[in-house]
């Protein structure tokens, strides 16, 4: 029998703050529009031994991506470039360019020396491993 | 927001379709259409055109197995189709389709008739 120690998810929910900060000094004309898009959309999920977020980034290549943990913090923050349209009339514009950036506060109990990031057609993984004490384990029954 | 979701039962389970955000700009040459559809592999892919409707679909894999357990979500989008009717001035037979970084381009040519033309002053 497993018997889960702790809630990680529950306590994951508790502690668990999603921050979008936008460069506001953004010169770019759809600034305005980027602040409220949300871009990039994120997904967090809770498996056994990893927590794993999936950020989707359309159009910004692997080099635009920057990862950065710091104070539990994970950031990540990426540039999407406007297409050059110098000759060209906007029919319809309903995707947002600038610089982007979501930051998500993580538990103590992800080992942050062991972060994997992959990146496969405009979707970034990266994969947190649990520390040792937040896995579940067996406790033998006396 | 940009994506119009919707539930819809499917035998492998709960699949969503969104509406992929578009950008349209008319050059003096062609058409460029630029979807979003982050996550979906080049070959899943499909765009056609049949009686000048332009339609553009493809299924992405989930982002996670079934049964994890999500602490939040953004986007549970898996499948993305939109139409787009076709001026009369597209030539339908030249429609070049370009995969990268999540995001699909489609070029649409104008037809011959329709090109901006010089016209010499004498």
């Amino acid at each position: 029998m497993i018997v889960r120690v702790q809630s990680m998810s529950s306590l994951f929910n508790e502690v668990f703050g999603i921050d979008r900060v936008l460069d506001e000094m953004q010169s770019h004309p759809l600034a305005a529009a980027a602040s409220n898009s949300g871009y990039p959309y994120i997904n967090v999920a809770e498996l056994k031994d990893e927590i794993q977020i999936v950020a989707e980034v359309p159009g910004v290549p692997k080099e635009s991506i920057k990862l950065q943990f710091h104070d539990g913090v994970l950031t990540i923050s990426c540039e999407r470039k406007a297409p050059k349209s110098e000759k060209a009339t906007w029919l319809r514009n309903e995707i947002v360019y600038g610089s982007f950036s979501r930051s998500i506060e993580l538990p103590d109990r992800v080992n942050a020396d062991n972060v994997n990031a992959e990146y496969s057609n405009g979707v970034l993984r990266i994969t947190l491993p649990k520390s040792e004490e937040a896995k579940p384990r067996e406790i033998s029954i006396r | 927001m940009f994506f119009k979701k919707e539930m819809k039962e499917t035998d492998a389970g709960t699949v969503q379709t969104a509406l992929p955000a578009v950008d349209i700009q008319e050059l003096p040459t062609s058409y460029v259409l630029r979807l979003d559809m982050p996550g979906v592999e080049k070959e899943a892919i499909k765009a056609h055109v049949n009686e000048r409707v332009l339609t553009v679909s493809g299924t992405a894999p989930a982002h996670f197995k079934p049964n994890v357990t999500l602490l939040y979500d953004d986007s549970v989008a898996t499948e993305y189709h939109r139409e787009f009717t076709l001026a009369d001035n597209v030539d339908i037979q030249s429609v070049d389709a370009i995969y990268e970084f999540g995001v699909l381009t489609v070029t649409l040519r104008k037809k011959q008739q329709y090109l901006p033309k010089e016209i010499s002053v004498q």
